[in-house]
């Protein structure tokens, strides 16, 4: 085929949407095109990997896998190899197809040249110029030698010839104005010479009035010629003075005009000089290319400033004050600004602020907290004395409790308070069996010690165990009088109960919870508890009756002994334990039933004493006693009386029953042995005791109760829980395994128990005195105070609280008494009240005595 | 400042203790005092006056006492 000249590159601009681009010149293979992305002036050949090519008779397309991003241009070239691949051989026929395609990638390339070549600078026809390019020196430009046929380098680079240019345009301002200087002192030369010349036209003038008046007075006045000749001579005088004077200025003028001339040359040097330098330096600032490349250079300033001056921004600056607007200022302004922000600095500045300026717009914050807290002069002097008046108060509290004053010794209630050691030892009857007491005892520790005031009541003393002295003592603190706290509360101050044994006791009583299912808490649930473990208790005996009736008295039962309609049984002698029917009831039988009825009767013995129904036994009968023989003394018949046979045999038996029913079966009493068919019957015990007993050598039956270790063991569960092993029951009950006590259930015990309980104390709290309580907290900023509405008089509470360095806020009734000794107390209009003071902590000791309120409050 | 009428007479709230009904409260904060019965004091004190004394005159609404005055003329302390 022919290649038409028609090899335009194609160069489309890219929309990110567009993927085909179509080119129109002539290629032998898709290889040889060669598409490049343009962005940005940046040129960058796309790899093959991004479109395919479909090649048309003359042009094709290029089908991008992606559409290019918009804002670029996508040119389509072609790059045919400069090679020559085929051979070609002598042959007899003419290969066109082959030489066609041959001269068609010539010209290919050839066109591809000349679009290079299109894009080459290159000198108008007829230039006869050799032309190489120097090597590359940074910084500098390219301009031609002075022969104008060859590139060279600029000998300086292009940043110096802009400094030159400047330091040109600088010399042409400096000359500019020493030729305006020059100019000056020229046309100051040239009045001075003026100044000469009316000078030397004066004294000319007066040279010629003298020489005049002269001529004047010779001729016309010879009698005065003396004279006259003197007013000449003078006059002479003063015109050669004129002359001198003008020829003075004269010289001065021309000495100003030379050095006028001088400066007017030098000046129009200058000037000449700075029309040049104020020439290069307009063209250096805005002349033509051409103009600057004459120069040396490239650009001018004007023509560098608007390439450059993308690069440079245009911001503005706002200056405010508190968010309005006073002031803008552009980086490129031709003019300064000033911006003046108004700072009040005096007082009548200040009070000129709008009236929407407060205090707090003028102050930092601790300057309004100071302000805000409205203590004057006067109120912080008040402060200083009301320390002073507290450090006063301090100095007299004593550090060791007395009788006459039990404030707390100081030291060991902090100690105590901060270190929580003191542990209660006990009570003790003296003071020499506290002194014995060898148990462990730490520092701190304390005890009572039982005695007796002159009234006749009973106190306690407070002893407290201090390492202070050596070797370590019990020393004395207080006496707590015994009307103070109730029986209960005696009984709980006595128990050694702390916090540490009651959770012991939750711990263990939670340890059986679940065996016994204590799910409640009061002390009626608790005894129905234990009625529960007796009544689930296996095999069990819950009571005995004989005939209905109870025989269980104080937990024995007592079987009772036959007598007229009550049941019972009878002891019979071992001799008759083996009735025999074939046994003739014969006179010598009879008696020996009797006396093995009366088995044990003895014979009178005067030795002895006698109840009334003892029996006695003699040759003559058998005696009951009376009338009781108190004394010793022989026999006296009086006082017996003698029992006959029939009346003994009357005495015995005639049938045994058991409730109504005869257990009597061919003369023998069969007394049943008891079964569960509900037959009355005697029960007999096992070889192990459980429940029931009979005592050893009284035959009395007992109640066997389960034992410590039963209890703790939870065994033998048929023996019962009995009132001497109640306690114990009921201690294992609350200390061994089970569920925990909820706090309402803790409360409630230790309310039941009596025992003191102590509670947080936090700001804000309102506290009513229901129940003796301790309330305990650290600084606390408020609280208040209030009294049950019918309070015992045994109620007594405590509360320990810290007053920060603002004073605690109390709130309280005003009936409460406070008592003298009390610390921080305050009188006023007749009313005495405890006021907390700062930084200090307290122990408030509030009960009511049965009429009133009272109160202790001490600094601790 | 805070401040009650008692008897017609303005009781400031300024001191240590706060005793009104039958309670108490000691080191009473302004809550305190409000609670009390106390209001915000509003004083519109007139200019000095030589020869004059500026007597106090209360009145007390829902929210406040406001203290007004009127010239009175000076007498000399009786010897």
């Amino acid at each position: 085929m022919t290649v038409a000249d028609n090899y335009d590159i194609e160069k489309q601009e890219t929309n990110g949407t567009t993927k085909v681009f179509s080119f129109n010149f002539y290629t032998s293979s898709k290889d040889f095109v060669k598409v490049i992305l343009e962005v940005d002036g940046e040129q960058s050949v796309v790899p093959s990997t991004d479109y395919t090519i479909k090649l048309n008779t003359v042009g094709g397309n290029v089908t991008f896998t992606r559409a290019p991003a918009s804002g670029g241009y996508i040119i389509i070239t072609r790059e045919t190899p400069r090679e020559q691949e085929t051979s070609f051989a002598t042959s007899s026929g003419f290969p066109a197809k082959t030489v066609e395609g041959r001269f068609d990638k010539l010209t290919a390339m050839i066109q591809e040249m000349q679009d290079t070549d299109n894009r080459t600078p290159s000198f108008p026809v007829g230039t006869e110029l050799n032309v190489t390019l120097p090597l590359p020196e940074a910084g500098k430009a390219l301009v031609w030698n002075d022969d104008e046929d060859n590139l060279e380098n600029s000998e300086t680079t292009f940043d110096e010839i802009v400094s030159d240019a400047i330091s040109a345009k600088n010399d042409a301002v400096t000359a500019k104005e020493a030729a305006e200087t020059a100019q000056g002192k020229a046309e100051d030369a040239q009045r001075g010479a003026e100044a000469a010349q009316a000078a030397a036209e004066i004294a000319q003038g007066k040279a010629e009035d003298a020489k005049t008046s002269a001529e004047n007075t010779v001729a016309g006045f010879d009698d005065h010629a003396d004279s006259k000749i003197g007013e000449v001579n003078t006059l002479v005088g003063q015109a050669e003075g004129y002359a001198t004077v003008a020829e003075n200025k004269a010289n001065a003028a021309a000495g100003s005009a030379n050095d006028a001339s001088g400066y007017a040359t030098a000046a129009s040097g200058y000037a000449s000089a700075a029309s040049t330098s104020a020439s290069n330096a307009a063209a250096w600032a805005e002349g033509t290319d051409e103009e600057v490349e004459a120069l040396g250079g490239e650009h001018s300033a004007k023509e560098w400033n608007s390439i450059l001056s993308s690069s440079i921004g245009d911001a503005t600056l706002t200056i405010q004050r508190n968010s309005e607007q006073l002031a803008t200022f552009t980086a490129n302004s031709s003019t300064d600004t000033t911006v003046n922000i108004y700072v009040p600095t005096t007082p009548e500045e200040i009070n000129a602020l709008p009236a929407t300026t407060t205090i707090n717009d003028l102050t930092s914050s601790s300057q309004q907290d100071a302000l805000n807290s409205g203590i004057t002069s006067t109120g912080v002097a008040q402060i200083t004395t009301n320390k002073n008046n507290i450090t006063s108060i301090s100095a007299v509290i004593p550090v060791q409790a007395t009788d006459q004053n039990q404030l707390a010794d100081k030291s060991f209630v902090n100690s105590s308070i901060a270190t929580n050691t003191a542990n209660f030892i006990g009570t003790f009857n003296s003071v020499a069996e506290l002194e014995g007491y060898v148990g462990p005892v730490t520092n701190n520790d304390y005890a009572f010690v039982v005695d007796t005031d002159s009234a006749g009541n009973t106190t306690y003393d407070r002893y407290k165990y201090t390492d202070a002295t050596t070797p370590a003592s019990w020393v004395f603190e207080y006496t707590l009088n015994n009307s103070s706290f109730t029986s209960n509360q005696w009984a709980a101050i006595n128990s050694g109960a702390t916090p540490e044994l009651i959770d012991q006791i939750t711990t263990n009583k939670n340890a059986i919870g679940t065996l016994l299912n204590l799910n409640t808490s009061t002390k009626t649930d608790l005894v129905n508890a234990l009625n529960e473990v007796n009544n689930t208790a296996s095999g069990k005996v819950s009571d005995v009756t004989i005939g209905g009736n109870s025989i269980v008295t104080n937990g024995v039962a007592e079987i009772p002994s036959s007598s007229g309609s009550v049941a019972g049984v009878v002891k019979l002698s071992n001799s008759l334990t083996s009735v025999s029917n074939s046994i003739a009831l014969t006179p010598s039988a009879i008696n020996n039933l009797y006396e093995g009825v009366i088995t044990g009767v003895g014979t009178y013995d005067r030795t002895a004493t006698y109840a009334v129904g003892d029996k006695v036994r003699s040759d003559s009968g058998y005696f009951e006693c009376i009338t009781a023989i108190t004394t010793p003394h022989a026999w006296n018949a009086s006082e017996w009386t003698q029992i006959t046979i029939q009346g003994q045999i009357d005495e015995k038996v005639d049938d045994v029953t058991i409730n109504g029913t005869s257990i009597v079966s061919s003369g023998v009493a069969a007394i049943p042995i008891a079964a569960t068919s509900g037959d009355y019957g005697l029960v007999k015990f096992g070889s192990t005791a459980s429940g029931l007993q009979i005592a050893s050598g009284t035959g009395n039956l007992s109640i066997y109760a389960a034992t410590s270790q039963n209890i703790i063991d939870k065994t033998n569960a048929n023996r019962p829980i009995v009132s001497s092993n109640l306690d114990y029951a009921v201690k294992v009950g609350v200390t061994t395994n089970g569920n925990s006590l909820t706090d309402t259930e803790k409360t409630n015990a230790l309310t039941w128990l009596g025992a003191e309980k102590i509670v947080a104390l936090s700001s804000g709290d309102s506290l009513t005195f229901d129940k003796n309580t301790t309330y305990s907290g650290g600084e606390v900023t408020s609280f208040s105070i209030t009294g049950a509405s019918s309070p015992t008089a045994t109620f007594v509470s405590e509360i320990y609280f810290s007053s920060g360095v603002t004073a605690t806020t109390i709130t309280y009734n005003s009936t409460i008494n406070w008592l003298d000794g009390s610390d921080s107390l305050i009188t006023s209009n007749g009313v005495t009240t405890f006021v907390p003071a700062v930084s200090t902590r307290y122990n408030l000791l509030i009960w009511y005595d049965g009429s009133q309120w009272n109160g202790i409050a001490k600094a601790v | 400042m805070l401040g009650k009428l008692v008897d017609g007479e303005l009781q400031k709230a300024d001191g240590r203790i706060l005793v009104y009904e039958d309670v108490v409260v000691a080191n009473p904060r302004e809550e305190d005092y409000r609670k009390a019965g106390y209001k915000d004091i509003k004083d519109n004190p007139l200019e000095e006056m030589d020869g004059y004394t500026q007597v106090a005159e209360y009145t007390e609404t829902e929210d406040k006492i406001i203290i007004n005055y009127h010239y009175e003329e000076a007498t000399d302390d009786v010897e």
